[in-house]
């Protein structure tokens, strides 16, 4: 029972600590409502309307690009548990695997992927033209 | 892990490495700069070569699913000449269209090492992750002309098709999985033949699975729907890289699948493929004949060739398997020589203009390309250099004596007859001298018939042309002392089955 009594007392520290800030911030701080603050989101798409709404294709890339070196985080979390095992041997195949992935951040980086609208793109819009 | 443990993995390695670095160099090459990137994949397919050729005969393999045995390094070199001669024949095709240079050259880089893992990958799971590293790449390939609405539907349907034939793919390995507790083909080979007696309905349905994924990726006729759009939208270069490249890796793994785990089922699936080889042979003729269009003809042409290797691994004897290694070696050099001269003669009428190196620059107002038969008209009189070497590579395919599309053919048939597949044999020589007619067409159409072709036509690159006459004296070569290469196919079936 010991086990539990600590992870008690965790939860009740999380939550006395959420509902303490959320109560002191409602009693101390000035109120001053407007249509954006009351908002469910301040920034992004709005969360009722249309469901064919137009949207900038840049969010798709930089999802993309999230979601691929999203996944070198997750292989990295159990290789940093393992890495005593795994030894020297394991980290030259992290290093290579980083390697790889450093090419193609490089890649996505110089040819404009990150740019959201600003000379770079322009430039090779003008290109274009 | 002992130092020689990554030694299969070598010829792919050097391929994807080459991918990267044409990658890396074309991030960092500035609008309209010159990069010899075409010269980096060259380097890496050369690494790749000198390693296949110090393998074999060593019978390595990595992490027990990968094995560089003779036969996949046979596909392994037959895939560095698709490489080699695909580099060498798109640099007119990138101009015209101006096409992204360092993405075509690194992503047809990155389906090369994919084809090669297919080959030579023993494992059903690797198969699949190959298959996925290749198809994706030609899937992009495909659709690299990005402002031509052709080109877009072609990589669309190609991409739909195959993904969901890529699970057609995974559920026949799924239910592999369930009947015989195993994805490695020495383990499923030995499970089927000690059970092969009680064959339950789940073996035949994964059996079935597998045959539906790999008959798509062959451009087997009921799965043949995406091949003439596909080929017709993407650029000269690119078809006939994954017309010789995609067929070459799909039919090794093919082969190592059905003639090694999966022989011991041959009453289930032997009547399944002839009946499919059969209608292979039949519809990529028949529709063949009436293509205007000379892109969609070669398309049809590749589905009918796809049929006669059909035919070659149902025979299954030793002289079969000798001859799918021949055919697809002797395919490869003849229909990348074929689109190399499309390619080269799109090109015909558009000078290339001093911005044509940016890109991703729609090419607009262009005429359009010169991919119709009646646009071979005449072409003796203006280029008969081009002509020759053209008249040489559709001969070939047609299967005339002296070429090498010939003997392929032959020992294919011989296999059949010997296997007692005389009915596909007589099929199969019905619809090659059938497919004579509309290769001939061609030849008549460029010797016989005056065209108005227009004087202005940019000059032959020297790499292409040298590829194209390269590739033709091969094709001689191979058709009149095939013997050598003949014996090289011999001894490296006898590694594997």
């Amino acid at each position: 029972m010991q086990g539990w009594l600590s992870i008690l007392i965790m939860i009740a520290l999380g939550a006395g600590f959420a509902l303490i800030s959320v109560l002191l911030s409602g009693v101390l701080g000035p109120s001053k409502p407007s249509a954006e603050k009351s908002a469910p989101y301040e920034c992004g798409m709005p969360p009722v309307g249309d469901a064919r709404e137009r949207q900038s294709v840049k969010f798709y890339l930089v999802a993309m690009i999230f979601l691929l070196f999203d996944i070198e985080v997750a292989f990295l979390y159990p290789w940093a548990m393992a890495l005593r095992g795994l030894g020297w041997n394991g980290f030259a195949q992290v290093v290579l695997f980083m390697a790889l992935l450093l090419a193609g951040y490089v890649y996505v980086w110089r040819k404009g992927a990150l740019d959201w609208g600003n000379e770079k793109t322009e430039r090779a819009r003008k290109l274009r033209t | 892990m002992t130092p020689g443990a990554l030694n299969a993995i070598v010829p792919m390695a050097c391929v994807t490495a080459a991918g990267i670095a044409a990658m890396v160099a074309e991030s960092f090459r500035e609008p309209g700069e010159h990069m010899p990137i075409a010269g980096l994949g060259l380097v890496g397919l050369i690494g790749a070569a000198i390693s296949a050729v110090l393998l074999w005969n060593h019978n390595t393999s990595s992490f027990g699913l990968v094995s560089a045995d003779n036969f996949g390094l046979f596909v392994t070199l037959i895939l560095v000449c698709v490489g080699v001669l695909t580099l060498a024949i798109s640099g007119p095709t990138i101009e015209r269209e101006r096409l992204p240079a360092g993405e075509h050259y690194a992503l047809t880089l990155f389906a090369l090492a994919g084809m090669m893992l297919m080959a030579t990958a023993t494992d059903l799971l690797v198969i699949f992750l190959a298959l996925e590293v290749l198809s994706l790449a030609v899937y992009v390939l495909t659709g690299l002309r990005r402002d031509s609405p052709v080109a877009s539907e072609a990589a669309f349907k190609y991409f739909l098709l195959g993904a969901f034939s890529s699970a057609f793919f995974l559920y026949g390995i799924a239910f592999t999985y369930g009947v015989t507790g195993s994805t490695h083909l020495d383990r499923i080979g030995s499970v089927i033949a000690a059970g092969a007696a009680q064959e339950t309905l789940m073996q035949r349905l994964a059996l079935g699975l597998l045959l539906v994924g790999f008959a798509f990726k062959v451009s087997a006729v009921p799965f043949h729907m995406w091949t003439p759009d596909a080929y017709e939208g993407a650029p000269s270069s690119v078809t006939g890289f994954m017309s010789t490249g995609v067929k070459a890796a799909a039919f090794a793994a093919f082969v190592r699948v059905f003639l090694s785990a999966f022989e011991p089922m041959r009453a289930d699936w032997g009547a399944v493929l002839w009946v499919v080889a059969a209608a292979t042979m039949i519809l990529g003729t028949v529709v063949g004949v009436v293509q205007p269009n000379i892109k969609r003809m070669l398309a049809y042409s590749s589905i009918a060739h796809g049929g006669y290797l059909l035919v070659a691994l149902l025979s299954g004897n030793d002289l079969g398997k000798g001859a799918v290694l021949f055919y697809l070696l002797t395919y490869a050099v003849t229909n990348l020589g074929a689109f190399g001269v499309i390619g080269l003669l799109e090109s015909a009428g558009t000078q290339p203009s001093a911005i044509s190196h940016q890109p991703f620059i729609p090419a607009t107002g262009h005429q359009p390309p010169n991919d119709q038969v009646r646009d071979y008209a005449g072409l003796w009189h203006t280029h008969p250099m081009l002509a020759g070497l053209m008249t040489v590579f559709l001969l070939s395919l047609s299967g005339f004596p002296p070429m090498a599309g010939f003997i392929a053919k032959w020992y294919v048939f011989t296999a059949a007859m010997k296997a007692g597949y005389s009915g596909l044999a007589i099929i199969g020589v019905l619809t090659s001298v059938v497919s004579v007619f509309f290769y001939l067409r061609v030849v008549v159409m460029m010797y016989m018939t005056e065209g108005e072709r227009p004087a202005a036509f940019p000059a032959v690159p020297r790499m292409a042309g040298l590829a194209l006459v390269v590739s033709a004296i091969v094709i001689f070569y191979l058709g009149i002392l095939p013997a050598r290469v003949l014996d090289w196919a011999a001894q490296s079936i006898g590694t594997i089955f």
